[in-house]
């Protein structure tokens, strides 16, 4: 309770400042928090920012989906077989070390500035922690259990669907909490660099007009935005894998 | 090989290579181990710490194969795991996302899919022999040390196999609860003849189980000598552990091991260096 009511005071005393210079800023430079609430009404009443925020979102899903689903594969195989660690791994440590967003020229020349650059781009970054954090879970799995699944002679797919998966959900929902933050990143960086859209886009539209009252309204909501998603997959975490807590004892 | 041999170990001998700096080492975990098990016998194993004693075990279970040297199961050499045999495992072996009816459930699924229906009653039937009525819905983090390997015990049952392999199924139980099981294992035994190799490293445990008991020398594990012990059974009806005969051959064993642990500080350190 106490927390709340400083927290709260913090936060009114911040509103408080920022409305008194901004009233006396340069709007080009500053906005008053009144004036990116007016910013935020006006794109939202113009159906601008659902619009925009609809394509950010189906991006952000299937870019997620087709990052996450290769992902989780190779993370196992190459978690599991040695020879697939072997030959995959210098190819990811190398992409891994490479700054992402120096790929965005060679994205837009390959696949094109619109939904399919875009969302192999946002799979780019989601891939990563991904299949790394996979591989690790299944590194780390019991030997015993393996060995109580062949001393009961399971086949390999057996042993994958009752130990190995099981033994990793809870590492795979883990690194999916650091992947959609990255996914998010990948996210703007596309909606800015390529055909401008989405939440990114209007970034770049509303600056480019000098608009800064609307460019902070859309930082805001780019804030909720992320805060929102990485709640989401935390519930979906517990939803998923219940046993996490047990396993890290 | 007399009729009544169930298990027959023939010459088996099992190195490991152990890195020491840049160097490996050879470890000769057994050599030459010769020994059989007849048919429904309770046999143990003790030995000094490093005699390979676990190493047998997952030879016989098929799980690694020796460098030498073959394993018969009446009769026939073995190729892998069978569906003759189940191991107890040392720390249970339990999947921790499965609850305890599920983890019964597994050794069905995989040893005996044919009888699909039937599991969940099968797995039932088991769960109450051993003891665990009313925790089928429980998951293993919510067991005691002791009700955990009471599930390890139902799972290796359920397939009814006709070896129990049990690889120091008590040692991570605390002590009472050992001695409870210790007389739960013998009552089923007793009711659900099966053939047993039992290690330990309890001498105590070894004498009140054992037909015979089998003790190793460690470094290069082998075959140090078999001891009968012919104290009768049901061993539960009566209290073994005052019968004379137990001290006696509980004095025999330890002197065995002793003795093995001399010869081992006398040679292994020469080979050793």
């Amino acid at each position: 309770m106490r927390k709340t009511i400083s927290r709260l005071t913090t936060f009114i005393f911040i509103l408080a400042v920022a409305e008194y210079f901004g009233q006396r800023a340069d709007p080009i430079i500053f906005a008053p928090p009144s004036q990116i609430l007016r910013a935020f009404w006006n794109i939202l009443t113009t159906g601008v920012l659902i619009q925009a925020l609809g394509s950010s979102i189906i991006t952000l899903l299937i870019g997620f989906i087709v990052g996450a689903v290769p992902g989780i594969t190779l993370g196992l195989l190459i978690g599991r077989y040695t020879m697939a660690d072997r030959i995959f791994s210098p190819y990811i440590s190398a992409l891994y070390a490479t700054p992402l967003v120096a790929l965005v020229p060679l994205v837009i020349i390959w696949f094109g500035i619109d939904i399919t650059g875009k969302i192999l781009y946002v799979a780019l970054w989601v891939i990563f922690p991904i299949l790394i954090n996979t591989s690790m879970g299944v590194r780390k799995v019991d030997s015993q259990l393996l060995e109580v699944g062949d001393s009961f002679g399971a086949s390999e797919s057996k042993i994958i669907l009752h130990i190995i998966w099981p033994f990793t959900v809870p590492y795979i929902v883990a690194s999916l909490r650091l992947a959609i933050g990255r996914g998010i990143v990948g996210l703007i960086v596309a909606e800015m660099s390529l055909r401008l859209t989405g939440l990114g886009g209007l970034l770049m539209i509303y600056s480019a007009s000098l608009s800064t009252d609307v460019v902070l309204s859309v930082l805001l909501i780019l804030m909720c935005f992320g805060a929102g998603f990485t709640e989401l997959v935390k519930i979906l975490e517990r939803i998923i894998a219940p046993w996490r807590n047990n396993l890290e004892d | 090989m007399s009729n009544t041999d169930k298990i027959e170990i023939n010459e088996i001998s099992k190195n490991f290579y152990k890195k020491s700096g840049n160097k490996f080492q050879c470890v000769e975990a057994l050599k030459g181990i010769n020994f059989s098990v007849r048919k429904d016998e309770f046999m143990t194993v003790v030995g000094p710490s490093g005699c390979g004693k676990t190493t047998l075990l997952r030879i016989i279970d098929g799980l690694i194969k020796p460098d030498t040297g073959t394993v018969l199961i009446d009769g026939n050499p073995i190729t892998g795991p069978g569906e003759d045999r189940s191991v107890v495992f040392q720390n249970f072996g339990l999947m921790p996302w499965k609850n305890v009816l599920d983890n019964v459930k597994f050794a069905l699924l995989l040893r005996k899919p044919e009888l699909k229906e039937q599991h969940n009653e099968i797995a039932h039937k088991y769960i109450n022999i051993v003891g665990l009525a009313g925790f089928e819905n429980h998951y293993p983090h919510e067991l005691s040390g002791g009700m955990q390997q009471r599930v390890g015990f139902a799972r290796a049952l359920s397939i009814d196999p006709d070896i129990l392999l049990m690889d120091e199924p008590l040692a991570s139980v605390d002590a009472q609860t050992r001695e409870i099981l210790q007389e739960e294992l013998l009552k089923i035994w007793g009711r659900n003849k099966k053939t047993v190799l039992f290690i330990t490293h309890s001498i105590d445990e070894a004498v009140l189980l054992a037909d015979r008991i089998l003790v190793l020398d460690a470094r290069p594990g082998k075959v140090r000598t078999i001891i009968s012990n012919d104290m009768p059974h049901p061993r539960w009806m009566y209290p073994v552990r005052k019968d004379p005969k137990f001290a006696e051959l509980r004095e025999e064993v330890w002197g065995m091991i002793r003795t093995s642990y001399r010869d081992y500080s006398e040679n292994g350190n020469k080979q050793a260096l």
